[in-house]
């Protein structure tokens, strides 16, 4: 048995060292990276939490100033405001209005038109 | 060679090696099989939580987009009575109230009294202490704000790291964790008292679960959430804690409840040991899924005329209440409905119950002789009566089934158009009694009198119209004028828009559509004929004969409009207590439609005992008119007919005449 383990060749043992090594490498990098991919995880996770929270308040603000701007534009706040502003909106008088006569034939139309449906129509809402 | 001694020694060091590792072996067994269910379960309570997230409550807006009820996101502030007194902090609670009583604005004693620690037993039994108190409800996001900052900075002198690590940590969650807040919702109406009994309020939810509840109790029960303690302090299989829910209590919010509520979602996931969430330990995230917005048929404009008008009747005649109501008679659209006296639906508790009676739908009086409609109609319809014959009206004083029967006048002989012209109530009786009760009785229930209109407000009550089979003798007579029934203000108003509308009864709507947060519409709601009353020949019949009623010598001449035709009714109804009539105390009423040959909208106006007039073409015409006017310059609904003197156009000081078609 001496005699064969004498007879090894340097080659054979550096054969074996260097599979060690790669496996030891491996085992290392397998660990290294399981650690590295953990932290990502955490880092991304982290990240997610962030976006998850700047976007929720960024939808919260957005309602807040939608609602906002619903409330300026109410018909009555803004009667309030231009009275404030002392703006002097009022109706304009009669003798402002200045009516014309329909053509004979539009006027047909109109009368012959589906009641109910000639008086200002509401507009979709927001 | 080894020694003996040296042989003994290692085996006893292999003995005690072995011995070691049987005990840890055993501790191993211990921990992971023979206490593996409870010790999961603390395990995972200090880790998982599971919690809802609030859906949104849809707005309701009026036809053109206007905000009419939102919600508004606020926090319900809690507190953990562990981490505010500890072995480790000590008792800090005067500490916390001190930060606490000036920014939620409450007395130093309640906050004590809340915040003192207390256990509960749980379901297995054990005393838990209580980490979850309410200190108060609907805080604004700033004072939250400002409680958040000021509890970080809350100085305890505990800082000094000569101090254990444990009480250094116990300080910093104090800090960060003591006091902490939940979603919640205030329910916003910016417009205050207009419209409050459509809009209707929202209450604090007393007891259903949400599909997504039920869902989630499910996933509880069936999955991941199974073994998770901390779950099971909440309410029932959901183990789950519940937000705060309101719900809808009258009008259209609850109604729309379903929908506008929407459906919360809930997350199941693990927190670190500083509480920060592991997102990638998310076992569940079912996102809530936000109400839908209703968009209504009422117009706020036309909302904002009518209330005022109705206020100034108020003023004028302080009637114990006033209702009005202004249709589209082609659709049955609701523009406006309005009720005073109102309430303010963002605090409807300080406001008397019957304030929030939406006496519209729910109050049922005798309507007098706008009722005249319906005997008129039917005797038309069944060709029992030509709008030229003519009726003896007695001179006022017609005896029937051995009582007397009176009008206001002196009436001699009336045509039928002119029986509605001076709304006579022996003229309405005589084409009563020549029409017949069964006919009578068809024509009542045809108009939609005794049902439901339909509309989509809570509480509407049907009425009351008897069959022939319960009438007495007498009732031929007082149905056509309007007594002997009960019906309610929304019912009178479709029967006057049937006739407007070529004999269509069309069902009341108010909800025009519900859309998604992104404006994509979920439901489309259209208009719904009800049935055919009468032949569109009875209905032009009937509407030449109700534009008598405006002119000078009708009942109501203060209904007429400058640049339209109108159609209308009077009624004057003496009130009814317990089947005795008391004489000075009236209904007042009219209900009218303009233009009256192409009709656009028609408006009616309710009083109960006006003072200082009480006749429907005293009290309730005026405001008819000055409604109708507004109105149709708001809508430009266009005048009946139009002549323009153009040779003062240049000067630009041209007027308006009108020609009235009649």
């Amino acid at each position: 048995m001496s005699q064969n383990r004498k007879s090894q060749s340097a080659g054979t043992r550096i054969g074996a060292m260097l599979l060690v090594m790669l496996i030891i490498l491996l085992i290392g990098g397998g660990g290294v990276g399981y650690v590295w991919q953990k932290n990502e995880i955490r880092e991304m996770s982290q990240k997610k939490r962030q976006k998850e929270n700047r976007l929720e308040d960024l939808r919260r603000e957005n309602k807040m100033h939608r609602d906002r701007l619903d409330y300026l534009r109410l018909p009555w706040v803004l009667e309030v405001r231009a009275r404030e502003l002392n703006l002097g909106l009022v109706p304009c008088p009669p003798e402002q209005v200045v009516r014309l006569s329909e053509p004979v034939a539009a006027s047909t139309a109109l009368t012959n038109a589906k009641p109910g449906l000639l008086a200002r129509r509401s507009t979709p809402g927001t | 060679m080894k020694k003996p001694i040296q042989k003994k020694i290692l085996w006893l060091m292999t003995l005690a090696m072995v011995a070691g590792f049987m005990g840890l072996g055993y501790r191993l067994v211990d921990l992971q099989v023979l206490q593996h269910v409870e010790l999961g379960e603390i395990a995972q309570s200090n880790t998982r939580r599971a919690y809802y997230l609030a859906a949104p409550r849809g707005d309701i807006r009026d036809c053109n987009g206007n905000l009419l009820a939102t919600s508004k996101l606020i926090k319900t502030v809690c507190a953990d009575p562990t981490l505010i007194c500890n072995k480790h902090v000590g008792n800090r609670q005067a500490e916390v109230v001190q930060v606490l009583s000036p920014i939620l604005q409450m007395s130093e004693a309640e906050l004590f009294r809340l915040i003192q620690p207390r256990t509960f037993t749980n379901k297995a039994g054990k005393l838990i202490p209580d980490q979850y108190v309410v200190l108060k409800h609907k805080v604004g996001l700033e004072d939250w704000q400002r409680l958040t900052n000021a509890m970080h900075q809350i100085n305890l002198g505990m800082e000094d790291k000569s101090r254990p690590v444990k009480d250094r940590y116990a300080y910093q969650r104090l800090r960060a964790s003591a006091i902490f807040s939940e979603d919640d919702q205030l329910r916003v109406y910016p417009n205050k008292n207009r419209a409050a009994h459509v809009l209707g309020y929202v209450g604090t939810a007393t007891g259903s679960q949400t599909s997504n509840s039920v869902m989630a109790a499910e996933a509880v029960k069936s999955g991941s959430l199974a073994a998770a303690p901390e779950f099971k302090r909440g309410d029932g299989d959901l183990n789950m804690r519940r937000p705060v829910e309101v719900e809808g209590k009258d009008g259209l919010e609850r109604t729309l409840d379903q929908a506008l509520k929407g459906v919360p979602g809930w997350r199941a996931t693990e927190l670190d040991v500083a509480r920060h969430e592991l997102v990638a330990f998310r076992d569940q995230d079912v996102p809530a899924r936000p109400g839908l917005t209703a968009i209504l048929t009422l117009d706020l404009g036309l909302q904002e005329i009518l209330e005022t008008e109705l206020a100034e009747a108020v003023q004028k005649h302080t009637p114990i209440s006033i209702s009005g109501i202004v249709v589209r008679p082609a659709t049955g659209e609701i523009l406006a409905m309005a009720t005073l006296p109102n309430f303010d639906p963002n605090n409807p508790g300080a406001f008397d119950p019957s304030h929030r009676r939406n006496r519209v739908i729910t109050d049922l009086a005798e309507p007098g002789s706008t009722y005249k409609i319906v005997v008129v109609t039917g005797a038309l319809n069944e060709k029992k009566v030509t709008p030229g014959e003519l009726f003896n009206c007695e001179q006022g004083h017609f005896v029937y089934g051995g009582r007397v029967l009176t009008d206001h006048g002196r009436y001699g002989v009336l045509s039928v158009e002119q029986v509605i012209t001076k709304s006579s109530n022996i003229g309405a009786a005589k084409i009563g009694i020549k029409m017949g009760a069964d006919l009578l009785y068809q024509y009542e229930r045809a108009f939609g009198f005794g049902e439901r209109t339909g509309i989509e407000l809570p509480g509407e009550r049907i009425g009351t119209v008897y069959p022939p089979e319960h009438w007495t003798k007498l009732s031929i007579t007082r149905i056509p004028m309007g007594h002997e029934v009960e019906v309610s203000p929304i019912q009178m108003v479709m029967a006057m828009s049937a006739l407007a509308n070529g004999g269509k009864l069309m069902r009341p709507w108010i909800v025009n559509r519900l859309q998604d947060e992104s404006g994509k519409v979920v439901q489309q709601y259209q208009p719904r004929l009800v049935r055919q009353v009468c032949s569109e020949n009875t209905a032009r019949q009937m509407v030449a004969a109700l534009k008598t009623v405006v002119l000078t010598n009708g009942t109501a001449n203060k209904a007429q409009l400058e640049n339209y035709v109108v159609a209308g009714k009077t009624g004057t109804a003496v009130k009814n207590f317990g089947g005795h009539y008391v004489n000075g105390k009236y209904f007042s009423s009219f209900i009218g439609f303009f233009p009256a040959d192409r009709p656009e909208l028609c408006i009616s106006v309710v009083m109960d005992e006006p003072h200082n007039g009480y006749f429907g073409g005293q009290a309730a015409a005026p405001y008819f008119h000055n409604i109708a006017e507004r109105a149709a310059k708001y809508l430009s609904i266009r005048p009946d007919s139009l002549t323009v003197d153009i040779m003062a156009m240049p000067q630009r000081t041209n007027r308006l005449t009108t020609a009235r078609s009649r």
